[in-house]
């Protein structure tokens, strides 16, 4: 798992998708051919960190290892860019968490491999702007 | 210490978690009721650490800064989530820079203001032209001890420069003492850190912290009245107040920079978090006096003079005390299941 | 295709619960003697379908112990996986090479042993089909992903998490008199919308269950056994994105209606002419917009439809005759045959249902949210 996790830690820590040169469309995670027209010409590109929730649930189980996180909440969020990415939202209030809102990537601590083993840090999401 | 070529602050950023324990809950199970010093702590969330404050806040300080080339990136910590692996590369690989020096700095409540002190040198020799200088902790303390009431989470960063353009705040003149005194310690495989009550005070936090000022007045030949404002370490919400009034710096001086008493003590980011929230309020002009204190000990004293480039923070910057005041509240137990878990 | 149409000659199945003191293969050939004993002949392939050997078993190559278990050996013997599907899509495969080959016979089994994990364990292995790096290293789980599904199809449509509740409350209406089913009982609206959340708005009772079972079916050219002829008239199957919310329309099941329109032109049947349909029912929002893909009910509408009792047991159209994945169970892989044998014997008029007059039936499985699916449409040869 370590080594899987050092090979995304770009992606995880910067949210680094791909765009099309050709047509200039954005994905999330990134692709090898773009699945809009096709082309191979791709480049990596760093996703916006500001979003809105298009849906979301708390969830009381968990993956192992996420034991402690319950409740986690999860959402779907629609980047700025119109990408759609699944992550968890964190230090939200429950009332805020609803359709259209505004979310902002945080850097937090996904998983750490018990007391010995390494730390894998990643995205994750919270509301924002919630104050008129 | 002065660099030879001038060196500036072109960003900076301030971040405290979310979750507060007030110190009445930790005194209701250790004493039966009352409170600490200070009114609550910042605590870390379970999923945060050193590493993902110190990632949030030198992204929050480079947005200031702007895009520049980094030749230094350094965490001044003493929570290091590994005991050996810098949490440095995990921040330059968040930000993507990786032809850099790196490295985490140890010096209990004064690593942060070490990290300025040693890129303020890197910049002024032309080594590099900008760093990135972080204080950062998830201050634990021992169950039922007295240091549970003050140790908090928190972290700040200062992109340091030699652009001249349009910075935030010139570093005038720095001075820095030490001595060997053990008044806190932790040794290796203790999860807590030890100290011997009163003996912080005197031997330790005034002898170092108005030896290193004391110097810095000395040597630039400046009162405490050339300063708008004063920033203290705070290991509570007592000493900085006790030892501004003994150097002549005014209530008022200390004021804005004073953050003890809400989100208690976030060691390498106390006084460096208490220059955010006066770099926050300060204008072109005013002088800046800065002055860590870590255990082991010694402490850092820096003159910081404003410049015209604090009027244009970019929209991005949210205030420190907006960052500190959306805060939530939680119980004695719920901090003991974050506490220690995720390590 | 030729106009050849395989038989489904034989069928086996295991109850679906905690089986603590049954192994993945002590499962699989409980089910696959059924299978072999009803179709009285041998088969010349056996196909394996599973999800999750190598995670819950420590075991692979299963297809071959299998087979060595039964005592047939010189024949060919491997493993399908499409996660969730893997049961339907090995028939899928079976059925292809018994119309390109001179083999007489498979043999398919699928199994999924889920019991002997922990239960954070078993939360993992129903979602190893999403994206390693993206989902299940992130900490988010299948039911989490269905809820997210579930709470855009309602907004959608403006359907409450209430009203869905009634695809749970018809399964376990029709599972109560089923004796291989994982539940026997029925529950009311109020008692499965007032279960414990899993993930909001899911309850408990309206996520599909963690079993262990293996069902299996033989597919002969030829039918030698004493039950009436049921023919293969159509076995489809297609693919899509496995993450769900990176489609156009999140809602839309491409995979799903790619396979209807193949479906219902190569068996030359109609909707209408359906009586008996087994969807992937893993949890209400998703079992209706299967539904409404297939063209069974109007966008939006399949949840009217389902509390008017247009899906009843007795009514033209019967929904999870035996309960669906809800009621039933969802051994993942097995999930599909479970179903493909279901209703084989109603239409051979020898399950626990006494329904008259059902000649053709559709069975829909699926992998993940739509990232596969595989249709079966059977009937009675005349």
């Amino acid at each position: 798992m370590s080594v899987s996790y050092w090979r995304n830690r770009d992606r995880y820590f910067r949210i680094i998708g791909s765009i099309c040169n050709s047509c200039n469309h954005e994905s999330f995670p990134n692709f090898y051919t773009c699945n809009k027209c096709n082309s191979e010409d791709i480049s990596d590109k760093e996703m916006p960190n500001n979003g809105k929730l298009i849906s979301y649930t708390v969830s009381s189980e968990s993956m192992p290892g996420f034991e402690k996180e319950l409740p986690m909440s999860i959402g779907l969020i629609k980047l700025n860019n119109n990408v759609n990415i699944v992550a968890q939202i964190v230090d939200s209030d429950l009332e805020d968490i609803k359709i259209g809102a505004n979310v902002k990537a945080v850097f937090r601590k996904i998983l750490a491999d018990g007391d010995s083993g390494q730390i894998y840090y990643g995205y994750k999401f919270k509301v924002v702007n919630t104050k008129k | 210490m002065k660099s030879s070529t001038p060196v500036y602050i072109s960003g900076y950023g301030g971040y405290v978690p979310r979750l507060r324990l007030p110190t009445a809950d930790i005194a209701k199970l250790w004493k039966g009721g009352g409170s600490g010093p200070n009114k609550a702590k910042s605590v870390a969330n379970i999923d945060e650490d050193t590493t993902t404050m110190a990632v949030e806040t030198a992204r929050d300080a480079l947005s200031m800064s702007g895009p520049c080339e980094i030749g230094a990136i350094f965490v001044g910590t003493e929570s290091k989530p590994y005991a050996v692996k810098p949490t440095s590369t995990i921040v330059a690989q968040a930000l993507g820079i990786h032809r850099t020096l790196a490295s985490d700095f140890e010096f209990a409540c004064k690593a942060g203001t070490e990290a300025m002190q040693v890129i303020t040198g890197l910049i002024g020799s032309g080594m590099i032209s900008n760093g990135i200088a972080l204080g950062v902790d998830t201050a634990q303390g021992r169950p039922g001890d007295n240091l549970e009431y003050t140790a908090g989470s928190a972290a700040a960063a200062f992109v340091l420069t030699n652009d001249h353009a349009n910075p935030i705040a010139k570093i005038e003149y720095s001075t820095s003492y030490v001595t060997d005194t053990g008044d806190f310690w932790r040794r290796q495989t203790e999860s807590f850190p030890r100290h011997l009550s009163r003996f912080t005070g005197e031997p330790a936090y005034f002898h170092h912290v108005q030896s290193s000022v004391t110097q810095l007045l000395s040597e630039t030949n400046l009162q405490p009245s050339d300063f708008k404002y004063a920033i203290f370490h705070q290991p509570n919400p007592k000493f900085p107040i006790q030892v501004a009034k003994r150097l002549g710096f005014t209530s008022e001086q200390i004021e804005p920079g004073l953050l003890n008493p809400i989100i208690g003590n976030p060691y390498s980011a106390s006084s460096p978090l208490g220059l955010v929230s006066t770099l926050d309020i300060a204008d072109p002009g005013d002088r800046i006096l800065l002055a860590s204190f870590g255990s082991g000990a010694g402490s850092d004293a820096f003159s910081i003079l404003v410049e015209d480039g604090i009027l244009n923070k970019g929209e991005n910057h949210i205030p420190l005390s907006d960052i500190i005041n959306d805060n939530r509240e939680i119980d004695y137990a719920t901090y003991t299941k974050l506490r220690g878990i995720l390590k | 295709m030729n106009s050849l149409k395989i038989k489904i000659s034989g069928t086996g199945l295991t109850k679906i619960t905690d089986h603590w003191s049954k192994s993945l293969v002590d499962l699989s050939v409980e089910s696959a003697k059924q299978a072999i004993s009803e179709s009285t002949i041998l088969p010349d392939m056996i196909i394996f379908a599973n999800t999750l050997s190598s995670y819950s078993s420590s075991q692979e190559n299963l297809s071959t112990i299998i087979s060595e278990k039964l005592g047939l050996s010189n024949i060919d013997s491997f493993k399908i996986e499409s996660s969730s599907c893997s049961g339907a899509m090995a028939v899928n495969i079976a059925n292809k090479l018994l119309h390109s080959d001179d083999i007489e016979s498979i043999l398919v089994i699928g199994s999924e042993k889920m019991t002997d994990l922990s239960p954070s364990e078993t939360i993992k292995a129903t979602t190893l089909g999403e994206s390693y790096e993206y989902t299940q290293f992130f900490g988010i789980t299948m039911n989490s992903l269905y809820a997210l599904f579930s709470r855009l199809y309602m907004e959608n449509y403006n359907i409450s998490s209430d009203a869905l509740s009634n695809f749970s409350v018809l399964s376990h209406k029709n599972s109560s008199s089923c004796k291989h089913a994982q539940f026997n009982r029925e529950f009311s609206l109020d008692s499965i919308n007032k279960s414990s959340i899993i993930s909001s708005p899911l309850t408990m009772l309206n996520c599909s269950p963690i079993g262990d079972g293996s069902a299996s079916v033989m597919l002969s050219k030829n039918n030698k056994s004493n039950f009436a002829d049921v023919d293969i008239l159509s076995s489809t199957s297609s693919n899509s994105s496995v993450d769900f919310y990176s489609r156009d329309n999140l809602l839309e099941f491409n995979s799903t209606s790619n396979c209807i329109n193949k479906s219902l032109e190569e068996s030359k049947v109609n909707l209408d002419d359906i009586g008996l349909l087994e969807v992937h029912d893993v949890v209400p929002a998703i079992t209706a917009n299967i539904i409404e893909t297939l063209g069974f009910s109007k966008p939006g509408s399949a949840t009217s439809d389902i509390m008017s009792g247009k899906y009843d047991l007795d009514s033209k159209i019967s929904l999870s005759s035996s309960g669906g994945l809800k009621a039933r169970g969802n051994p993942l892989s097995a999930t599909g045959i479970y179903q493909i044998a279901e209703v084989t014997r109603q239409l051979q008029n020898r399950s626990h249902t006494d329904l008259q007059n059902k000649k053709i039936g559709l069975c829909h499985n699926m992998s993940g949210i739509d990232a596969n699916s595989v249709i079966h449409i059977l009937g009675l040869s005349n």
